[in-house]
C-alpha cells in the first residue's frame, strides 16, 4: 500500500468523483428523457387509437354508403324495368290487337310511362337534395288552390283503388300565404300517394288545422291519415332514411322509388318543419308536420304573383290553349325521328302549322325563307346544337324577340340556365306534356305580341 | 455544445497523451463541473476551448493543429456511433453535401436543444465549395471533420480555406 503515495490517492479520488458526478448527471438526463418519451408515447397511442377509430367509422360509413347505393341502383333498375316491361310488352301486343283492344293497350302504356316518369323525377329531386341544390321559391299563394289542385291529381288514384278521400279543414282561411306552393303540393301528394299505396280499403284523409294565427304569421298543421297496413316501430325508424323502404320486400309488392318520403322530409325541413309519423301494424298510419307561413297584407298580392295553380280541368285547359293557337306557325327543330313525330303530331292535333328542321343549321336556313310565330328547339343535335342555333338567330335584329322555346331531356338547373343565357325564351322538359307545351307556346306568343306593341 | 464532443475529446487526450495529462488539463482549465461531462448533456463550448488551450500549453502544440486533429478523430468516432449517416454513401462529397439537410435534421430530432453549425455546399465544376458558419466559429474543427471524411472514404482531399468578410469560412475541396 505504500506504493500509493498521497498524491496518487488524491488523483484517484478526483477521477472517481468526476466519473460519479458524470454518471449522476447522465442518469438524471436519461430519466428526464425517458419520462418525456413515455408521455410522448402515451400521446401517440391515444392519437393512433383515435385515428384508427375515425378511420374505422369512415370506412363503415363509406361501405354502408356504397352498399346503400348499390341496393338503390338494383332497386331502381327493378322499378324502372317494371313499367318498361309493361310499355314494351303492351306495345308488342297492341300491334297485333284489333282496333277496340288497342285503346286499352295504349291507355295502359301511357299509365306505365307516367309511373316511369315519377320514378325518374324522384331520382332527380333526390340527387338535387343530395348535392344541396334545392332552394325554396317563395311567393304568395292561396291554400285553397293548392288543395283543389291536389284533389284533382289525387282523386283518380283514390277512385282506382276504391278508397274514400276526405279533406278536413278546421277553419276557412281567408288570407294568402307566402311560401313554396309547388313544393308544398309535392309533399302532400307524396304523402297521400304513399298512404294510398299501403291502403287496400278504407280511407286516406288530409287534415289541415290552424294552430295559431296573428297579423304576420300563420301556423298550420298538415296531417295525412290512412286505414292501411301500418308499420311497426322498427319500420318507422327506417322510414326517412335515403333509399330505404320499410322493407325491401315492400317495394317488390308496392313499387315506388323509396325516395318519396325522404324527398318530402327534406322539403319540409327546408320550410322549417319536420314530418313525424304515428303508426301501428294494421291500424293505419298518420304523417304529420307543422309549418309557419308569413301572411300577405292583402289579397291583391296574388294578382301580382303567378296564377299557375289554375283550377280548370286538364281538358278545359287543353281546349283553351288549342283554341288560341289555331294556325300558329311552329318551327320544330329536333333531330330524333321519334321525338319529331311525337311533338309534331301533338301540335298538328291542336291545329298548329308545323315545319320540321333536323338540326340547328337547317333551322337557320328555314327561318330565312318562311315566317314562324315560335321555334321549338331541341338542345342536343348533330351539325349544330340548339345553343349555337339560338345564338345565331338572336344575332339578327329581326328575330330578337321571336319566341324560342328549348325542348330538352336535360332537366338540370345548369342546362336550363344555359338555355336562358344563350337567349332562349322558355324551357319545356321531355317527356313532353302536350298541355304544358301548348300553354307555354301560347304564353310566349302573347308576350311576344305585347313586346311588339310596346316597340 | 453536445456532451458527446467533450467525452470524445477526453478519449482522444487519454489515448494520445495519457490519463495524467487529462487530469492535468482539467485542473488547468478550472472547469465549473470539474470535468464531469456526460455524452447526453449539453455544455458551454468555451469550456472545450479552455481544455484545448490547456492541452496546447502543456504539449506545446498549436491550438489550431490540436483542434484539427480532434476534428478528424471525432469524425471517425461519430461514424462509428451513428453508422446510419454514411449508409449508401460512397464518397466524401456526397456525405459533406448531406450534413445540413440530412444529418443535422436527424441530430435535431435526438437533441432538440443542440445549436448546430451550418454547412452550405455547392459545386463549381469539380470543386465542392463549403461555407462554414457557426456562432462558435471553430473552422479548425470543421477542417478536421473534412479531413476525417476524406480518410473515411479513402480519398486524398486538397482543402483550401479562406475567411470570408462576414466571418464565415469557405472551404474549396478538390481531389
Amino acid at each position: 500500500m505504500t506504493a500509493f503515495d498521497n498524491n496518487d490517492e488524491i488523483k484517484w479520488r478526483k477521477r472517481l468523483n468526476r466519473e460519479r458526478a458524470a454518471r449522476q448527471t447522465a442518469e438524471q438526463l436519461l430519466e428526464e428523457k425517458s419520462r418525456e418519451l413515455y408521455l410522448l408515447n402515451l400521446d401517440l397511442e391515444k392519437q393512433v387509437k383515435q385515428r384508427t377509430q375515425e378511420l374505422n367509422t369512415a370506412l363503415v360509413k363509406a361501405e354502408t354508403a356504397v352498399k346503400v347505393k348499390a341496393d338503390f341502383l338494383a332497386n331502381m333498375s327493378h322499378e324502372i324495368r317494371t313499367p318498361m316491361n309493361a310499355i314494351i310488352g303492351l306495345s308488342l301486343l297492341g300491334m297485333d290487337a284489333p282496333g277496340d283492344k288497342q285503346y286499352d293497350y295504349l291507355r295502359n302504356i301511357a299509365n306505365a310511362s307516367e309511373s316511369l316518369l315519377v320514378i325518374l323525377n324522384d331520382i332527380l329531386d333526390f340527387s338535387k337534395i343530395e348535392s344541396g341544390n334545392v332552394k325554396l321559391e317563395l311567393d304568395y299563394f292561396d291554400l285553397k288552390d293548392v288543395i283543389e289542385n291536389i284533389t284533382m291529381l289525387f282523386q283518380q288514384e283514390v277512385q282506382r283503388k276504391g278508397l274514400t278521400f276526405n279533406i278536413m279543414q278546421s277553419s276557412h282561411l281567408n288570407v294568402l300565404l307566402k311560401g313554396d306552393a309547388l313544393k308544398l303540393k309535392q309533399i302532400l301528394i307524396n304523402l297521400l300517394n304513399n298512404s294510398a299505396k299501403f291502403t287496400q280499403k278504407g280511407f286516406v284523409n288530409l287534415e289541415i288545422s290552424l294552430i295559431s294565427q296573428n297579423e304576420k304569421e300563420i301556423q298550420l298543421q298538415f296531417s295525412v291519415k290512412d286505414s292501411g297496413i301500418g308499420m311497426n316501430e322498427e319500420q318507422q325508424k327506417k322510414l326517412f332514411q335515403s333509399f330505404s323502404q320499410a322493407d325491401t320486400s315492400i317495394s317488390r309488392r308496392f313499387g315506388g322509388s323509396g325516395l318519396g318520403l325522404v324527398i318530402s322530409q327534406r322539403f319540409v325541413e327546408l320550410m322549417g318543419g319536420k314530418i313525424t309519423c304515428k303508426s301501428a301494424p294494421n291500424l293505419g298510419s298518420e304523417f304529420c308536420f307543422t309549418l309557419t307561413f308569413d301572411v300577405a297584407e292583402s289579397r291583391k298580392s296574388l294578382e301580382a304573383s303567378t296564377s299557375s295553380l289554375s283550377n280548370k280541368t286538364l281538358a278545359q285547359r287543353l281546349a283553351e290553349a288549342a283554341e288560341s293557337l289555331k294556325n300558329v306557325r311552329v318551327l320544330l327543330v329536333e333531330d330524333t325521328p321519334l321525338s319529331q313525330q311525337v311533338a309534331s303530331q301533338f301540335l298538328r292535333n291542336a291545329k298548329l302549322h308545323v315545319t320540321v328542321a333536323d338540326n340547328g343549321k337547317e333551322a337557320l336556313e328555314l327561318i330565312e325563307e318562311g315566317t314562324f310565330d315560335v321555334i321549338l328547339m331541341d338542345v342536343q343535335m348533330p351539325v349544330m346544337d340548339g345553343f349555337e342555333a339560338t345564338k345565331h338567330i338572336r344575332e339578327n335584329p329581326k328575330f330578337l324577340y321571336l319566341p324560342i322555346i328549348a325542348m330538352s331531356a336535360g332537366v338540370t338547373l345548369d342546362e336550363q340556365e344555359k338555355c336562358q343565357q344563350v337567349g332562349m325564351s322558355d324551357f319545356i322538359a321531355k317527356p313532353i306534356n302536350p298541355i304544358q307545351m301548348l300553354e307555354k307556346i301560347a304564353e310566349n306568343i302573347i308576350i311576344h305580341y305585347q313586346v311588339q306593341q310596346i316597340l | 455544445m453536445l456532451g458527446r464532443i467533450f467525452t470524445e475529446f477526453f478519449t482522444l487526450v487519454e489515448t494520445e497523451f495519457g490519463d495524467d495529462m487529462l487530469d492535468d488539463i482539467i485542473e488547468d482549465a478550472n472547469l465549473p463541473n470539474e470535468g464531469a461531462y456526460t455524452a447526453v448533456g449539453n455544455y458551454d463550448y468555451l469550456e472545450l476551448i479552455r481544455l484545448v488551450t490547456a492541452l496546447s500549453e502543456r504539449t506545446h502544440l498549436g491550438v489550431p493543429d490540436l483542434v484539427k486533429v480532434f476534428g478528424t478523430f471525432i469524425f471517425e468516432r461519430l461514424i462509428l456511433i451513428y453508422p446510419k449517416f454514411t449508409e449508401n454513401m460512397n464518397d466524401s462529397f456526397t456525405f459533406l453535401s448531406s450534413i445540413d439537410n440530412v444529418i443535422h435534421v436527424e441530430v435535431k430530432k435526438l437533441y432538440p436543444n443542440a445549436s448546430l453549425p451550418k454547412f452550405h455546399t455547392y459545386f463549381q465544376d469539380d470543386t465542392l465549395v463549403m461555407i462554414y458558419q457557426s456562432a462558435k466559429n471553430l473552422p479548425d474543427l470543421a477542417e478536421g471533420l473534412i479531413i476525417g471524411a476524406g480518410k473515411y472514404f479513402n480519398e486524398s482531399l486538397i482543402i483550401q480555406r479562406q475567411l470570408l468578410e462576414d466571418g464565415s469560412t469557405e472551404f474549396r475541396i478538390t481531389h
